[in-house]
């Protein structure tokens, strides 16, 4: 790690600039090389900026919401998966972009995660059919179907190990997955992310993240409060990998009530969370095994997604685009033109070190 | 002469003469009618013709407004269409939202207004008028539909009242459903579907000293009412024949005589057991059953909320229709589901939909409505309809004729005041219409 990483400040985190579309984002993603961004979400295209002169082209790519996208650890490959269920293996380079294959019905509801192995030969996916599955990056192939959850999975991600898979469902139930023999290890619970409310099912986990020492789990969402309001007290469960027990809860500031939708490691071993509420955004930073989060940074509409720069020094956020409607807007809201239009989305992107020449 | 065509429009003028029950109407028809057994009974054909015929509704409220997206106007793969797919229906280019694969199969029996469009963007002052039909403003109260239906129907077989409402939450008798027609056309809340509690009689009161204590009080409220009544007087009063109805049919209430696989059938959730409820209640001669269901309202979390909840009515709906055609009583129920508006094209920064009264969808089948009918449409990315559109007037011109009631000609008469039954200005959907 350089000098400029591990001597990271949260407190020096600087917005470098807001990149802007007329359609909602949910994933992004830099190049290896920092020097492009991929993004997508609600209008199913992949969009590729250029983030020396923020141009974008963009690629038809998918239908439905695309949900989330992999860089492999090389770079030379990106992954997108959509609420449809397909899943895109692409090239990174190129002055068009086309799948390199697909796999057409991943899950047969909802897919909500996918996520990559350490080493960048498999993926893995979850979704509303309450199924984890495993493919090879190489050309999608399905190699492992994992049964046990009995409610929609919404994250999923690997172990350091690259021998363990982990998935998080709508009721906090994390399953311990030995990837080899697809078996369920164990149960970890994190059911103080989700909350009956009446006859609803709230929260669940959202995302996941191991530490650098793949010791400890970190699971993010909210506590809920009120049923359809997403609101709450956003709320990361932290698990001893080892015995697998909740060790403490971190939530934040109770000014926002919303979930934590994204976590993430920074190299220099800060946890960085995206929180989303009526009241807009957060990225909060903790140094665990510190007392309370050491930074924050609000944003004016919510967060969907986070992503590091390979090499740490920018952190881009996929954020709600309107202030306006972040809030809601009920009825007939119509521009100067008279016309319906959607709300915009927007990529946040942060400055977290100095930015090298290169 | 048939037990049914006595009932059409006799309640509408509130004279004292028309102001005959189907009971009634059984009991001069014994001794009357061919078909009856030798010991002066109905034979059970006759019976099961009378039940058979006998209107009743379900009326399915989603309160809080589900979301038309979600539901029974998708569409998948446009800017605002959200994360979820769309399934065929058995109707030729037909789709529904993928999550409700239990009602898809059902197209071709229930039917859908697709181009809904209301005044009103807010619960408070949406909720009440879409109940009561949003007819003019007379300065008078208008009854929401069960209480207007137990005005112009009257009480089903069941010897219970008329109109029921199964909920969540408290129960209760909600007089003030009925407007202007009195506390008797008022609404049993039935609080989680359960009846109130104490039904069982003490058996130290003997049915004959219980008589007796009941026509006491008849007697004095009887007194007081000639000198002063008003209407919580009289919901009062009503509360107690309706706490003796109850007691009479406490078997309808009893969770041992409900077979574990209808509970599984209709989904076990608490919708589920609802419905459930309200078809023993329905099957029972209950004329009017209102189920709600509350929350939602997704202004945040609207696609993870919707996937947890549209199944559990596809379910229950869907299964309700089985049963009832199963039972015969298919063609003479009519069933209702909607909720006060739509929901935006637009999703909020929360991730939510807001109120939308401009395009909106719900749901007919049953008792007088053609199936299988899609009336209106959207445009393709669902911001608004396209060509005719409804208001919730036309909604109940279609439903009271569904009903044979013929709300053009048919009148309340409010203290000699003659108020018509839906909005003047509005005509039923005849694409609807058996």
């Amino acid at each position: 790690m350089t000098d400029a990483l591990s001597s990271f400040d949260p407190t020096h985190v600087q917005q470098n600039r807001v990149l802007t579309h007329d359609h909602q984002f949910v994933c992004c993603r830099f190049s290896h090389d920092g020097k492009q961004l991929f993004s997508a979400g609600f209008d199913g295209r992949l969009h590729r900026w250029n983030l020396d002169n923020d141009q974008r082209d963009a690629f038809d790519a998918h239908q439905g919401w695309v949900e989330s996208m992999q860089l492999s650890p090389g770079g030379d490959r990106l992954f997108t998966a959509d609420s449809w269920g397909q899943v895109h293996g692409w090239p990174t380079a190129g002055e068009t972009l086309q799948p390199l294959w697909t796999i057409p019905q991943a899950h047969a509801v909802w897919l909500r995660g996918l996520t990559i192995s350490p080493d960048g030969s498999q993926l893995a996916t979850c979704g509303a059919d309450k199924m984890v599955r495993i493919f090879s990056s190489q050309d999608g192939k399905l190699l492992k179907e994992l049964a046990g959850h009995e409610h929609c999975v919404q994250s999923v991600t690997f172990h350091q190990s690259g021998h363990d898979l982990v998935s998080g469902d709508q009721h906090g139930i994390v399953k311990h997955w030995d990837i080899a023999t697809g078996q369920c290890k164990r149960n970890l619970d994190a059911s103080k992310l989700f909350k009956k409310y009446h006859q609803y099912d709230q929260g669940g986990v959202f995302s996941m993240t191991f530490d650098a020492e793949g010791q400890t789990l970190y699971c993010a969402g909210f506590e809920g409060r009120t049923a359809n309001q997403a609101d709450g007290t956003p709320t990361v469960v932290v698990l001893d990998w080892e015995n697998g027990q909740p060790q403490h809860l971190i939530t934040p500031s109770p000014t926002y009530k919303g979930p934590i939708l994204d976590l993430l490691f920074h190299p220099a071993g800060y946890l960085i969370g995206a929180g989303s509420s009526e009241a807009g955004g957060v990225l909060w930073f903790w140094k665990p095994g510190q007392q309370g989060e050491a930074h924050l940074v609000k944003n004016e509409t919510s967060f969907r997604q986070i992503t590091l720069r390979p090499d740490g020094r920018q952190l881009a956020a996929t954020a709600f685009g309107d202030t306006v409607g972040q809030r809601g807007g009920n009825g007939r809201r119509l521009n100067e033109n008279g016309e319906y239009l959607g709300f915009a989305g927007n990529i946040v992107i942060y400055t977290t070190a100095e930015l090298s020449e290169s | 002469m048939k037990a049914g065509r006595l009932m059409k429009h006799a309640y509408a003028c509130g004279s004292a003469e028309h102001n005959v029950s189907r009971r009634e109407v059984m009991q001069m028809l014994v001794g009357s009618v061919a078909g009856i057994g030798g010991r002066g009974l109905l034979s059970p054909a006759i019976a099961q013709q009378i039940k058979s015929q006998q209107k009743r509704v379900l009326f399915v409220w989603l309160d809080g407004a589900i979301s038309q997206f979600e539901s029974w106007d998708p569409k998948p793969g446009t800017q605002f269409g959200g994360p979820f797919q769309a399934i065929q229906t058995p109707l030729p280019g037909v789709h529904v939202s993928e999550l409700m694969p239990n009602m898809a199969t059902h197209l071709d029996r229930f039917s859908l207004i697709r181009s809904m469009h209301t005044r009103f963007e807010d619960h408070s002052r949406a909720v009440q008028p879409i109940q009561r039909g949003d007819p003019k403003n007379r300065g008078v109260t208008y009854p929401l539909l069960g209480s207007a239906l137990s005005k112009l129907i009257g009480p089903g077989e069941s010897d219970l009242p008329p109109y029921v409402h199964i909920k969540p939450g408290s129960g209760g008798f909600h007089y003030k459903d009925a407007g202007f027609l009195g506390a008797q056309h008022g609404a049993l809340a039935l609080g989680d579907g359960k009846p109130p509690a104490n039904m069982t009689p003490l058996v130290s009161i003997s049915s004959q000293f219980d008589k007796q204590r009941h026509q006491l009080r008849e007697a004095f409220n009887q007194r007081f009412s000639r000198r002063r009544t008003t209407l919580l007087s009289n919901a009062y009063d009503h509360s107690y024949v309706i706490a003796r109805q109850l007691m009479r049919n406490a078997h309808l209430f009893d969770p041992a005589r409900l077979e574990e696989k209808d509970i599984q059938r209709y989904g076990n959730s608490e919708f589920g057991r609802h419905m459930l409820q309200a078809r023993r209640l329905l099957e029972a001669g209950v004329m009017f059953v209102k189920v709600t269901m509350y929350h939602w309202d997704t202004h945040g979390d609207n696609f993870n909320c919707h996937l947890d909840g549209i199944p559990k009515v596809d379910k229950a709906l869907a299964t309700m229709i089985d049963d009832l055609i199963d039972r015969g009583l298919y063609d003479s129920t009519l069933v209702v589901v909607l909720s006060e508006f739509g929901r935006t094209p637009k999703v909020n920064g929360r991730v939510g939909r807001d109120h939308w009264p401009e395009c909106w969808s719900l749901g007919v089948g049953g008792c007088g409505i053609q199936p299988g009918v899609i009336v209106g449409q959207t445009n393709p990315k669902g911001t608004f309809n396209v060509g005719k559109e409804y208001d919730i007037g036309d909604l109940y011109h279609t439903l009271f004729r569904a009903l044979d009631i013929d709300p053009v000609t048919t009148q309340y008469h409010n203290n000699g005041q003659p108020l018509p039954i839906a909005h003047d200005d509005c005509e039923a959907i005849e694409e609807l219409l058996v």
